[in-house]
């Protein structure tokens, strides 16, 4: 089975250096844009991708300073988090070949503090309110 | 207002510390019940 | 880099290693199970120290091993903290516990004191979300196994999860709530003595100073103690946990089966342990940066930490980890699952005259067809995991004051009770629909105890506490 398997990965290297529809650029980053309230994110993309590619980051749609690499993974996906407010742009990046895939951009706006903390005391106030029933109860009615 | 580092490292080594502990208190507490005939 | 970490051989060995281990255990067990409550709940007499564990291990799931890890990595210090409270309800189940077996000292299942104490309406709406949950819970243990194996070893995802399921249904076919009890025990022994090993790695190998240090630089959100999305899901989380336990015949079922005067301690104990596994689990997450590891998908990246500090061997570790605790979690909800279906709906709805020969029959029956089940609704590997359990969080935070009003107070009456869940549930799911995860226990549980307020007020039902003892 392993033999097969090396044989066709073999025939499709052969092929993908050979037709240039295989070429790198045919990597694509998806989505194009995402916006997103948690600071967490996923990127896609389709085709395939060679050990050395990375995922560029940058603040500028430019690219001109490249703010982070991120190692990817061939399972053609990458979730990044604890992003802070902002617009961020992504591209891969494969030295080897010094071919870019297409650029992607992702905004960041976190939700509102206030509705955050809002919802937080109105959890708190609950929760005590349950545990002060449980409690309370608990030692009322030791007995049946 | 973020998490500093003495506070991180105390979390941290408390939440470890005690998991530590567990399993040995939940093998000690075992062998008391099985001593006494009281596993079951 | 590469996922896969530990070769099929291996992972083919060790769960056929422990598959037998397992059922040979069951079986072993299970011989001295002659009656129904041996069967459902273990002779009724279960021990301080396996009451403690088993309590612990069935709490300890995929969630915690898996979930913790995702969590932080995506809100950071508050998703790890945030998470561990999730023993509160635990802790909050103790005193109940003792209520519970002091009322119902002859009782079965949930839906037993549900039925009694509040009549058919409000016991086939608690059925629905009870069933629900436990099938929520259920299909995305399973599909955790199944992922979770073929991240860590390649092996097949159909075969991961087959493999898991069919092991646990066999020792717990063959050995009842006693071999859930019995191999929980071990299972928790395994589970902490490895998480504990991972954390230690962990602090030697990249150090806390570098892990704090990396991650102030770069993704400073996560150690931000005010993060908008972390702090909304806080008590959320918390109401989930909360619903969970309260209504859940896996619990109950323990409270049942411990020996008298053990369920308080017993609980209080599970719930104190447990509470630091969360934040010794994920934590590794934190270290995402420092590793250069950036999973594919958020739930990934607990095993790829592990199996990127520990290599080959810590992947097999791992993977022993994670198998433990995802059968000690799906044994646990097979048996109580399996209780609810024989004495509820087969001995409630289809066969009222059934006696106890009968319904020992048929809990091994459900048991089986409830594996079945489970395995047809994993097939397919539909959502990411933890969606499904998200969505459950309206369900059960509704049923959190009808049980805590219904255990203490003689006055809440039947259709209260079947309203505040009905409601309660409906106006949580429309949260989750139109504002977003974080708000669906919380409004649930809210709506929930408005109307149980209302009820209180409209009408007492002088419920006499010894109708449930029969």
């Amino acid at each position: 089975m392993k033999a097969i398997l090396s044989a066709v990965a073999i025939l499709l290297a052969v092929f993908s250096f050979l037709s240039p529809t295989f070429a790198y650029a045919e990597v694509e980053l998806t989505p194009a844009e995402q916006a997103n309230s948690e600071g967490y994110f996923t990127l896609r993309w389709k085709g395939s991708v060679s050990e050395s590619m990375v995922l560029e980051m940058s603040t500028a749609s430019s690219f001109d300073t490249v703010e982070h690499q991120y190692p990817v993974t061939r399972l053609q996906s990458i979730t990044l988090s604890g992003y802070d407010n902002g617009l961020y742009h992504f591209r891969l990046y494969d030295p080897e070949k010094a071919e870019y895939s297409n650029a992607v951009t992702v905004s960041v706006e976190h939700r509102s503090l206030s509705l955050a903390i809002k919802l937080f005391f109105l959890g708190a106030v609950l929760f005590v309110t349950l545990v002060v029933i449980i409690l309370f109860s608990s030692r009322k009615n030791n007995s049946i | 207002m973020y998490l500093s580092y003495e506070w991180f490292e105390i979390l941290i080594y408390s939440a470890v510390g005690l998991a530590t502990a567990a399993p040995i208190l939940l093998i000690v507490l075992a062998l008391i019940d099985w001593k006494k005939e009281q596993l079951w | 880099m590469n996922s896969v970490v530990i070769s099929t051989e291996w992972a083919f060995t060790i769960l056929l290693a422990f598959g037998v281990l397992w059922v040979a255990f069951g079986w072993w067990l299970g011989r001295s199970n002659k009656s129904l409550d041996d069967f459902m709940l273990a002779g009724r007499n279960v021990g301080f120290a396996f009451a403690s564990a088993t309590a612990m291990a069935t709490w300890i799931t995929s969630n915690t091993t898996l979930v913790a890890p995702q969590l932080t990595y995506q809100f950071g210090i508050w998703g790890m903290v945030g998470y561990s409270m999730a023993a509160l309800g635990l802790l909050l189940f103790a005193p109940m516990a003792q209520r519970i077996k002091a009322l119902m000292p002859h009782g079965h299942t949930c839906g037993d004191f549900i039925r009694m104490r509040y009549g058919f309406w409000a016991w086939i709406v608690f059925l629905i979300v009870s069933l629900f949950y436990a099938f929520g819970w259920l299909v995305s243990l399973g599909m955790a196994g199944g992922i979770l194996l073929s991240a860590l070893s390649g092996l097949d995802y159909h075969i991961g999860m087959t493999a898991i399921l069919v092991i646990c249904v066999c020792y717990t076919l063959l050995g009842g709530l006693k071999a859930v009890i019995a191999t929980d025990f071990v299972q928790t022994i395994i589970i902490l003595s490895g998480v504990v090993l991972i954390a230690y790695i962990g602090i030697t190998e990249v150090g806390l100073d570098t892990i704090h240090s990396t991650v102030s630089e770069e993704s400073p959100q996560l150690l931000n103690l005010l993060f908008p999305a972390a702090i909304m899901f806080l008590f959320n989380n918390v109401f989930f946990g909360i619903g969970e336990i309260f209504h859940s015949n896996v619990w109950w079922s323990r409270a049942f089966a411990f020996k008298e005067k053990i369920g308080k301690r017993a609980f209080l104990l599970s719930g104190m342990l447990w509470m630091p596994i969360p934040i010794v689990t994920g934590f590794a997450a934190l270290a995402a940066s420092s590793l250069n590891v950036y999973p594919p998908s958020a739930d990934m990246i607990g095993p790829l930490i592990a199996a990127k500090l520990l290599g080959k061997i810590g992947a097999i570790f791992v993977f022993i980890v994670v198998f433990s605790a995802l059968a000690s979690s799906l044994d646990s909800l097979l048996a109580a699952t399996s209780d609810l279906i024989t004495k509820d709906i087969y001995k409630g709805l289809i066969n009222k005259q059934a006696d106890k020969q009968k319904l020992f029959k048929i809990s091994k029956y459900s048991i089986l067809i409830l594996g079945v089940i489970t395995w047809i609704l994993c097939l397919p590997k539909m959502t990411t995991l933890g969606a499904l359990l998200n969505f459950t969080g309206a369900f059960v935070a509704s049923t959190i004051w009808p049980i805590v009003f219904g255990l203490y107070y003689r006055r809440l009456n039947g259709v209260g009770a079947a309203l505040a869940m009905a409601l309660g549930t409906s106006c949580g799911l429309l949260a989750y629909w139109l504002v977003g995860f974080y708000v669906a226990a919380l409004t649930s549980c809210l709506v929930s105890l408005v109307i149980c307020l209302f009820a209180l007020v409209l009408k007492d039902q002088k419920f006499e506490w010894k109708d449930l003892q029969q």
